[in-house]
């Protein structure tokens, strides 16, 4: 394939649970209340930023999640009107509002837990105005809508607003493709994992260990 | 005066009394539908975690209902079964009538509803949810042409093509699973059993259905089959029941075998759950009244069997929808996407459920009414 991959490459050894990503792409995209496209999930404890164990045997990492961007998403397949499907230059899972039917299967389809998210309800904003950026996805009631790796931002030639305003500069982004690029040095370097290998999407987002 | 309508509506069954109640119930429905409407999804108990429920679970079993009657209809055409030639036309009415609900289920589970020409303009082959849009035109074609066909022909040796069709439709039930088995999402749903467990539940829910309104036309004097003429029926339907139980042993005893942490939360799921075992008992309570001498030569018995069956098939689909969702993939602690209490449904689901029961009765009654499904007995 010629077209670029982009991926995402989250330093496990850097991310110090902050939630900044998760804030950054909420108002970049101009989120409704109760929709978050990033989360960052506490590898310990059963609550939200609790160690595991017991002290001073404790255990306290991160992974953030959003949309893996699979290689082979299950999402795109199973959309029956074809409102998500793969961009063929950049490798992006899209997700178009104004064509989902708001059946919900690729939320089903997908093995990424609540990584695609449905409008319940007429969105709402306790900010009440719009924030981020105007070219960022609309939201649609009783619509699917996912993280987009901001497209709209690397049209502009910006990256990703999460990768941008991560304070410990754990987050990096950039096209697989070129092997010149940082996220292929460090993946070079680097051992890495991603989650769910064994479901066989191929996703396009990588943990530095 | 046709054939096709009849000049002596069978009104013991289709009292008018009958059609004012489960009307009521279509209204009740509509009224619940209105509310989600207006409102959305959010008034349904469905989240972000628990994506389908009862609603899926309602297509399923109506459109196994469809199948497997389409089937019953078709055998006596083909197989040469003189007792049940005259319940043709009743089993592919109730096809045709399960299959409008079954595709109304899947209606009322669509958020927007009114985009739904997108899938004519739009349709993407690769989806097994399309293939089953495609399942469900095709039943509806068949059945329509099969009842038609039924009403005019002059000898079954016309109907042999027709049947064929419906027969093989009527089997092809399991591509509706596909929708499920070719998930790798979901573990539970995984699994090349489930084709099979679905078109053998359709089979038992048709049986059981046919059972209970031949009691049901005898009891009003218009079926001349007692309980020993039940019999293959009778048969027939615990032995679907029987395997589909089976099924479930399989399916548990593989996924425990693994002892995978993800398998075992999935059994534990199951196991812990009281709707699990509200199934199995529900099944096993009609298997034996089904089987057991004594009770299988009462009408009584049967019938109630047969409604049993009816309950059981129906929480075995709740059952499934909900096990595919009841062990998430990753439950790393975050905020929070959906209420920690799992799934049940709740008022607007219920009031849609009952509803679209009650339209599968009102044009039962309605089918009764104006079509003469069952023949006068001399």
């Amino acid at each position: 394939m010629a077209g670029k991959r982009y991926v995402m490459v989250v330093d496990t050894k850097r991310c110090m649970g902050c939630h900044t990503c998760s804030l950054a792409c909420k108002v970049e995209n101009n989120q409704p209340d109760g929709i978050w496209w990033n989360r960052v999930l506490t590898v310990g404890g059963s609550d939200i930023d609790t160690p595991s164990g017991v002290y001073p045997e404790v255990r306290l990492e991160f992974i953030t999640l959003a949309c893996q961007h699979c290689e082979n998403p299950a999402c795109v397949k199973v959309c029956p009107v074809g409102a998500t499907w793969k961009d063929e230059e950049t490798g992006l899972v899209m997700q178009d509002p104004e064509a989902c039917i708001g059946c919900r299967y690729c939320m089903v389809a997908c093995p990424y837990t609540g990584v695609r998210q449905f409008n319940f309800d007429e969105p709402q904003y306790s900010s009440g105005f719009a924030v981020g950026s105007e070219d960022a996805t609309k939201h649609v009631k009783s619509t699917v809508e996912k993280c987009t790796f901001c497209a709209h931002r690397l049209a502009k030639g910006q990256l990703p607003a999460c990768i941008e305003q991560c304070p410990a500069r754990a987050r990096h982004f950039g096209d697989l493709n070129d092997p010149n690029s940082e996220v292929a040095q460090l993946l070079r370097e680097r051992s890495s994992f991603r989650l769910l290998e064994e479901k066989g999407t191929e996703p396009s987002v990588y943990f530095l260990t | 005066m046709s054939a096709i309508t009849s000049p002596r509506p069978q009104n013991k069954i289709a009292h008018p009394l009958v059609l004012v109640v489960t009307g009521l119930l279509v209204v009740l429905g509509l009224v619940a539908w209105a509310l989600q409407l207006r409102g959305g999804m959010g008034t349904t108990s469905l989240s972000n975690l628990n994506t389908w429920g009862v609603y899926i679970a309602g297509f399923i079993f109506f459109m196994g209902l469809s199948a497997g009657s389409l089937v019953l209809a078709a055998l006596p055409i083909l197989f040469n079964m003189p007792r049940f030639r005259p319940y043709s036309k009743l089993a592919t009415f109730v096809a045709l009538i399960s299959l409008i609900v079954a595709g109304l289920f899947i209606l009322v589970d669509i958020g927007r509803p009114e985009r739904l020409w997108r899938i004519a303009r739009f349709g993407q082959l690769s989806s097994p949810m399309l293939w089953d849009l495609l399942l469900t035109v095709a039943y509806f074609i068949i059945a329509t042409v099969f009842l038609r066909r039924l009403m005019t022909a002059k000898s079954d040796e016309n109907l042999k093509v027709v049947a064929w069709v419906a027969l093989i439709a009527g089997v092809a039930d399991g591509i509706t699973a596909f929708v499920f088995a070719t998930q790798i999402g979901r573990e539970f749903w995984f699994s090349a059993v489930q084709p099979i467990a679905f078109f053998t539940a359709a089979l038992a829910s048709a049986g059981a259905m046919l059972l209970l309104l031949l009691v049901i036309l005898k009891a009003a004097g218009y079926s001349v089959l007692d309980s020993r003429d039940l019999n293959p029926l009778a048969g027939l339907t615990a032995a679907t029941l029987t395997l589909g139980l089976l099924l479930l042993v399989s399916e548990i005893v593989t996924l425990s075998f693994t002892r995978s942490a993800t398998a075992m939360a999935l059994v534990n799921s199951m196991l812990t759950s009281p709707l699990f075992w509200i199934e199995v008992v529900t099944g096993l309570v009609a298997i034996v009244l089904l089987v057991l001498p004594v009770t299988r030569k009462s009408s009584g018995w049967v019938a109630a069997a047969s409604l049993i069956a009816l309950v059981h098939l129906a929480v075995k689909r709740v059952v499934f929808v909900r096990t595919g969702f009841s062990v998430p993939n990753i439950d790393y602690a975050g905020v929070a996407l959906a209420p920690s209490a799992g799934y049940a449904p709740n008022l607007v689901e219920w009031g849609i459920m009952i509803g679209l029961t009650g339209l599968f009765l009102f044009l039962l009654a309605l089918g009764f009414r104006a079509l003469r499904l069952a023949p006068q007995p001399e």
